[in-house]
């Protein structure tokens, strides 16, 4: 299932081979997608939207969107508020401000654990929590150390842990015990566009190549080196050890073992930025662009070495 | 009566001397005072000849556009917003020798970047090129951005300086920009000043590309060539093609001169129409300077016209002076007496030609109603540089005593080729000729009918397909990848509009529709140009490729474009256009761009934002190729309205009429035939050849009837009279064909293919219709137009008989 611009949402059965568009209730631009079985999932994107289908993607319902958010949010606050829970304060005042020149703001990604609890996470340290697969959707400004509003990037389970990735070089886990996103330093300036890993290790990529490893749940990270120098979009481990591959802005697929050791990477025939990837079929990539999706089978195509850096 | 009479006869007597009180008071003013108003002639010449050299020259596109057109009035109430589709050239410098990565080639582009940068009216802050330290790359890093000159401020030719380039230039996105695909050429952008900033004069097109060709001459020995594209090198290159045109006046002119040699035998009396002729061309172009008009590549075709319309009407002036000296009459004359036979006919018949080019007039394109008005005003200098001051002239000089035999010789002769076209009149053979244009005149309508509007050839439809130009077009595309054609819907919105979020929507949506349209290679404008710099606040993230809701996020990104593409947006953020890159322009892909954009725009246009069709030159075209098809069935409604009206007033007979008429018609239904044939569309410049074709040919049909219906009302049979009115007019209507044919036929070796178009379309008309002519209106005849239908005309005209034949015995009587 890919998700585009002006409401677009396309879902194919058969990896790839075809598609077929789907009924969205909104031309949003939409940014990104997840599925919990066959049949449930939900999008989210920009104006603040987060739509969810139940027949595997055919058609989509809008749960929330930034009208709706801008109004519920506060008010949640508010009560809140006179209920005399003080840390709402500081989090109407960053809700006040996120909606204060309309509902622009865009979820940047979504992310759930079962068909009931689910996370997304957005601009300006936006960030939405539900429990009841997104009928209700309540605002965890208030249970995220994010005093600066960074931008949440993305948020996804790693090895039993739920990361958030985040501006400089900042990594939100959560502390399921004290229900609160904590706040990681992972020395890094830049920002991380994603995370993936798996229970031996998390990885959290970003701009210009950077990518940091952590081999205890995201307490200590250390960062990986050799990596061609352009901006990761999306990675992901590959099935039965076989590494991770990562896309890239300039159009690089990088393929890599598991260790980060050494690194093959596929050039695009186009000047073009790939956004996101996964395998479609074994050793055949479907990798989204901004001008549609490209098939890459390793097969046909010979991997060079990334150039030495300087 | 016969005061006259009797004064001829006297005069004759004392061989020469004349009754200087006879005729009308315009021919007495115009012989007794012959000596001063041949030196007024003479001065009024000078002076216009004077005005002539200093003619300006110029192609202007303006001109050529249809103004009154809804498109190319809202094109010109925004023209000076939409900087993106103003005065630019693009030089590519291709390295023969391999990759731009090449110390010899760098030094080179330098140093014709030096060059280049110096020319007169470049508008030298805003030049680009991979020498230019305003062209930088930036970098999302983890500091913010970082960023440089994309020449490295240390470059030193080494390899290194050149890897560095190399890095820079895909940092920068260069490729299909500045740098071709194939890495084997580099690109200066070159935007130029409409107006000298300090002098305030307008931009000298010529002066500019000779500069740039002086250039490519100078490195071409060091391994490089120059591809330069953009609307000044194209003005450059028609104003060049223009002049040599207008050089091929001289071999119109020496073909004309042997023609009128070849008929009249006689030197003086040639020299004296071609002066003549050429004294009303000398007229027409001081008079077009004195009004204020330039020679532009339409203009320039109008004196070839008055040339041969001079030349074939002095002919028959010339015709009557050498025929009336050959039956004996003293000069003066012989002359005197042309003159009164001929003025009014002669006058007559300019005035129709006049018409033909008046009615043109219709369509509201400039250049053709320049094209039109300076014509008619040619062919009016003709009335008195031909009409009148042949006849003087050839007062004084007389003809040649070899001329005088050589008519007399003819009119004696059995006029072989006369006889010969006398036999269609018969019943079997008139059938066959008519079957034959039937079948003829049916297929080549049928397939006429495939006639395109517009033009269909690769690159500016100006200029030839392999012309330089043509071939640099290639080459940038090929190498760059964007195409030439340009169709720009035009967006306005109250003050500041365009930072509106919903109108940036709105634009988007359109641009997605033209994007999805067959014929649409990419489309650009500031709301896709704001996805792609939202992203540039957020560290580059694809997910942010958006047009945000958000005012702050919208006007930033409004505002970047505005710095990096001012182009596509104006100052006070209240006019932007579109731009759609179209794979050719094809009439139907730019009738369906336009209709896409029509059926938008009427949807979706309101008080906050307008669609407005259309800029750029496929939408300029698409106006054209509108127009064009529209003004066509107008025109030919006009212009046969005017011919038949013209018949009628003449012939004052239907049948007459049919005659005339029926062979304009087989010929323009051919030439519609021969367009498809040749590939030529309907355009500005094909679409006035019917109209002149007509109006001229019609010529051909007034002469020839005009004896025949004489020779038929004396009583004599439909191929008596026919092979009659052959020797005495056959022979002008063959010269008229043939002269204006020579003179038009030479615009078929132009460098600007609307001239060739127009050339070779003229030709088969007036030929078309010469020929025509002489084969359809016998054959037409023999069943329309035979004694006995002229039974009716000669009661009807009882009158106008009488006088014939009294004119005749005037005439027969002077000569004896």
């Amino acid at each position: 299932m890919i998700v585009g611009p002006a409401g677009l949402i396309l879902a194919s059965s058969d990896a790839g081979q075809s598609w077929k568009q789907a009924q969205v209730p909104v031309q949003s631009d939409l940014v990104a997608v997840t599925l919990v079985s066959e049949s449930k999932g939900w999008a989210v994107g920009h104006d603040g939207v987060i739509l969810v289908t139940a027949d595997g993607g055919a058609s989509w319902q809008k749960q929330l969107d930034g009208v709706m958010a801008a109004e519920q949010f506060k008010k949640y606050y508010e009560n809140m508020l006179k209920k005399g829970e003080p840390e709402a304060e500081l989090a109407l005042e960053a809700t006040e401000l996120n909606y204060r020149d309309g509902p622009a703001l865009p979820y940047l990604d979504v992310w759930f654990k079962n068909e009931s609890v689910g996370f997304a996470v957005g601009a300006f340290g936006n960030i939405a929590r539900t429990d009841d697969g997104g009928d209700t959707w309540a605002p965890w400004t208030h249970r995220i150390d994010n005093e600066s509003g960074l931008h949440l990037n993305s948020v996804t389970a790693v090895g039993g842990g739920i990361f958030i990735g985040s501006e400089r070089g900042t990594i939100f886990r959560l502390n399921e015990e004290t229900n609160i996103f904590e706040i990681i330093d992972t020395g890094y300036s830049g920002s991380f566009t994603g995370i993936t890993g798996d229970d031996s290790q998390v990885i959290a990529y970003g701009l210009q190549g950077t990518a940091y490893r952590s081999t205890d749940s995201g307490a200590n990270w250390q960062v990986v080196a050799g990596l061609p120098r352009s901006t990761i979009n999306n990675a992901f481990l590959r099935a039965e050890g076989k590494g991770f591959v990562l896309v890239s802005q300039a159009g690089e697929l990088v393929l890599t073992d598991h260790y980060f050791s050494s690194f093959d990477v596929l050039n695009s025939e186009k000047t073009t930025i790939y956004t996101s990837v996964v395998e479609a079929a074994d050793n055949e990539f479907l990798v989204t662009t901004l001008e549609g999706v490209e098939r890459i089978s390793l097969s046909e195509r010979k991997t060079e070495k990334p150039r030495t850096q300087e | 009566m016969s005061a006259n009479e009797k004064n001829i006869a006297q005069g004759e007597d004392v061989g020469g001397a004349f009754d200087e009180s006879s005729g009308t008071i315009f021919e007495r003013v115009l012989f007794c005072n012959r000596k001063i108003l041949f030196a007024i002639g003479v001065l009024v010449t000078l002076f216009l000849a004077y005005q002539s050299a200093k003619l300006d020259v110029n192609a202007s596109f303006e001109k050529m556009m249809p103004s009154e057109h809804e498109y190319i009035k809202n094109y010109k109430e925004f023209a000076g917003n939409l900087r993106s589709l103003g005065n630019a050239v693009t030089v590519v410098v291709e390295n023969k020798n391999g990759s731009i990565y090449d110390a010899e080639y760098q030094k080179t582009l330098s140093e014709i970047n030096d060059r280049v940068f110096l020319i007169k009216g470049v508008d030298r802050a805003f030049v680009q090129s991979l020498w230019m330290a305003s062209v930088r790359w930036t970098a999302v890093t983890e500091e913010g951005f970082d960023g440089g000159p994309v020449m490295p401020p240390d470059y030193d030719g080494s390899s290194e300086s050149l890897n560095k380039l190399r890095d820079n230039v895909a940092k920068a996105g260069l490729k299909g920009s500045l740098v071709g695909l194939n890495e084997r050429s580099s690109a200066l952008f070159i935007p130029l000043m409409e107006r000298d900033s300090e002098t305030g004069e307008p931009l000298d097109y010529k002066a500019f590309t000779d500069s740039l060709r002086a250039i490519n001459d100078e490195f071409e020995s060091r391994g490089v060539e120059l591809h330069v594209i953009g609307f000044a090198k194209l003005v450059g290159d028609l104003i060049a093609g223009l002049m040599q045109v207008l050089s091929y006046f001289i071999i119109a002119a020496v073909v004309v001169s042997v023609l009128v040699y070849w008929y009249s035998r006689c030197l003086i009396s040639t020299s004296v129409v071609i002066i003549c002729s050429l004294m009303g061309v000398v007229w027409q172009l001081g008079m077009m300077r004195l009004m204020g008009f330039v020679l532009d590549p339409f203009s320039v075709l109008v004196p070839f016209l008055v040339f041969a319309i001079g030349v074939s009407h002095g002919s028959q002036m010339i015709n009557g002076i050498i025929q009336d000296i050959g039956s004996g009459l003293g000069r003066y004359m012989a002359s005197r007496l042309t003159f009164r036979r001929l003025c009014l006919a002669g006058t007559v018949a300019l005035v129709s030609d006049a018409l033909g080019f008046a009615v043109i007039a219709v369509i509201a394109i400039p250049a053709i109603r320049d094209l039109a008005f300076l014509a008619t005003m040619g062919v009016v200098a003709l009335i008195v540089t031909n009409l009148f001051f042949i006849p003087v002239i050839l007062s004084f000089t007389g003809i040649t005593k070899r001329a005088a035999k050589h008519a007399e010789r003819v009119q004696k002769s059995n006029h072989s080729v006369s006889q010969w076209l006398g036999l269609i009149t018969g019943k079997k053979v008139a059938v066959g000729v008519l079957v034959s244009v039937a079948v003829i005149t049916v297929a080549g309508f049928i397939y006429g009918q495939k006639m395109q509007i517009g033009d269909v050839e690769a690159g500016a439809p100006e200029l030839r397909a392999d012309s330089e130009y043509n071939l640099d077009v290639e080459y940038v595309q090929k190498n760059y990848g964007l195409s030439n054609d340009l169709f720009a819907v035009i967006v306005t919105t109250p003050e500041g509009g365009l930072g509106n979020f919903e109108t940036l929507l709105e634009i988007d949506r359109l641009e997605r529709l033209l994007r999805d349209l067959p014929g649409v290679q990419v489309t650009e404008s500031a709301a896709s140009m704001a996805k792609k710099f939202t992203p540039a606040g957020f560290e580059g993230s694809p997910k942010w490729y958006t047009i945000s809701r958000s005012p702050y996020i919208t006007n930033d990104a409004v505002d970047s474009i505005f710095t990096a593409r001012p182009g596509l947006i104006n100052d006070s953020r209240t006019v932007a256009p579109i731009i759609a890159y179209l794979t050719d322009h094809k009439a139907e892909t730019l009738q369906r761009v336009a209709e896409v954009v029509e059926a938008f725009a009427a949807e979706h246009n309101n008080d906050q934002r307008q669609f407005l069709l259309a800029a750029g030159n496929a939408g300029v075209e698409a106006a054209t190729n509108q127009t064009v098809e529209k003004a066509n069935y107008q025109m030919l409604v006009l212009v046969y309205a005017a011919v038949i009206l013209l018949c009628l007033v003449t012939f004052r007979s239907w049948r007459a009429v049919v005659i005339a008429i029926l062979p304009l018609v087989v010929i323009s239904t051919l030439g519609q035939a021969l367009m498809v044939f040749m590939g030529i569309g309907l355009k500005v410049a094909t679409l006035p050849v019917t109209a002149l074709g007509v109006g001229i040919g019609v010529d051909y049909a007034l002469y020839l009837l005009t004896a025949y219906m004489v020779f038929l009302r004396q009583g004599m049979s439909v191929r008596q009279a026919y092979v009659n009115a052959l020797v005495s007019t056959g022979k002008v209507v063959m010269l008229v064909g043939v002269t204006l044919t020579a003179a038009v036929a030479t615009w078929a070796w132009s460098p600007i293919k609307f001239q060739a178009d127009m050339g070779l379309m003229l030709a088969f008309m007036f030929l078309g219709n010469m020929l025509g002519a002489l084969i359809i209106i016998p054959a037409l005849a023999t069943f329309l137009l035979k004694p006995k239908n002229m039974n009716k005309e000669i009661k009807e005209n009882k009158v106008e008989v009488k006088k014939n034949i009294l004119e005749k015995i005037h005439a027969e009587r002077a000569l004896v």
